[in-house]
């Protein structure tokens, strides 16, 4: 194996340990670590894949906001309840949740594996063609995606002037 | 499956299969946890998983001597920037909900009123 295909391996192993380490740990803090190291893993596999603004906006506004607003969340409410442990679950939840999620992985991994020969054939040409730069899509970012750019720009200012509403205390 | 192993960073299911065990973590998660934020997280993990698919798949299409269709990265970018939106608005609601009911657990808010 090549040494990028041991750095990805070792990348992807990173990512579902802590994703999987996220979904089950007690402490909502060591949760919250854990979607930090998710969302850091899941940029580095945006690094293979030539998306590097992706990468940067992954790490800035997830890994670096989302992250901090979830931790200070977390702290808030942990200090309220005197705890940071998660009141014991339901081992009906624990029991249909990992049904679920594992008949999906199992659904979602055989299609995958059933189209993997057509899949495969259509990667062996990804090499040959020139590789995405952030100038590309920058210029698509400007050009031709500029309304969804401002209309994401415009939904941010809602969402933060709504949640300044949502949490103003009112006179009762 | 070996090859598939082999190629590791050039393979299109290797990402999928990344993004289809996230979205799996993303859902028990949020079937199997009692905490609001706990859920949250989960609602992350869903939504990453969905950009990491686009992303792929921008990747691996060939186009003639073009860097493939970048559609699927813009809409990468979009997804992870509104994911971070709706992170902050959920949490709004989780703390203006902690405000009434004194609770973050999710089993314990089971009425629309107090």
């Amino acid at each position: 194996m090549t040494l990028s295909g041991t750095i990805f391996w070792f990348v992807v192993l990173v990512t579902v340990g802590s994703a999987l380490f996220a979904v089950v740990a007690r402490s909502m803090l060591h949760a919250t670590l854990s979607l930090c190291a998710t969302l850091l893993g899941i940029a580095a596999v945006y690094l293979f894949l030539h998306a590097e603004l992706a990468a940067a906006i992954q790490v800035l506004v997830q890994a670096g906001g989302a992250v901090l607003l979830i931790l200070f969340a977390v702290m808030f409410s942990s200090k309220m309840q005197g705890e940071w442990w998660e009141r014991g679950r339901k081992p009906a939840a624990i029991v249909g949740g990992g049904a679920i999620a594992l008949l999906l992985f199992f659904v979602l991994s055989a299609t995958i594996h059933a189209l993997s020969g057509p899949l495969l054939e259509a990667s062996g040409g990804a090499e040959a063609i020139r590789a995405p730069e952030v100038r590309d899509v920058g210029r698509m970012l400007l050009g031709k995606y500029m309304i969804p750019l401002e209309a994401a720009a415009v939904a941010i200012l809602a969402a933060l002037i709504g949640s300044m509403v949502l949490l103003k205390k009112e006179a009762r | 499956m070996l090859d598939s192993i082999a190629l590791g960073p050039q393979a299109l299911s290797n990402y999928l299969l990344l993004a289809a065990a996230l979205f799996a973590a993303g859902i028990f998660a949020v079937i199997a946890r009692r905490n609001a934020i706990g859920m949250l997280i989960g609602l992350l993990f869903m939504l990453n998983s969905a950009a990491l698919n686009l992303a792929a798949f921008s990747r691996f299409s060939t186009v003639q001597g073009q860097p493939g269709r970048l559609e699927g990265q813009v809409s990468a970018i979009f997804v992870i920037v509104l994911a971070a939106v709706q992170t902050a608005v959920v949490l709004a609601l989780v703390l203006a909900a902690y405000q009434t009911h004194r609770t973050v657990d999710m089993d314990e808010m089971d009425e629309l009123s107090h």
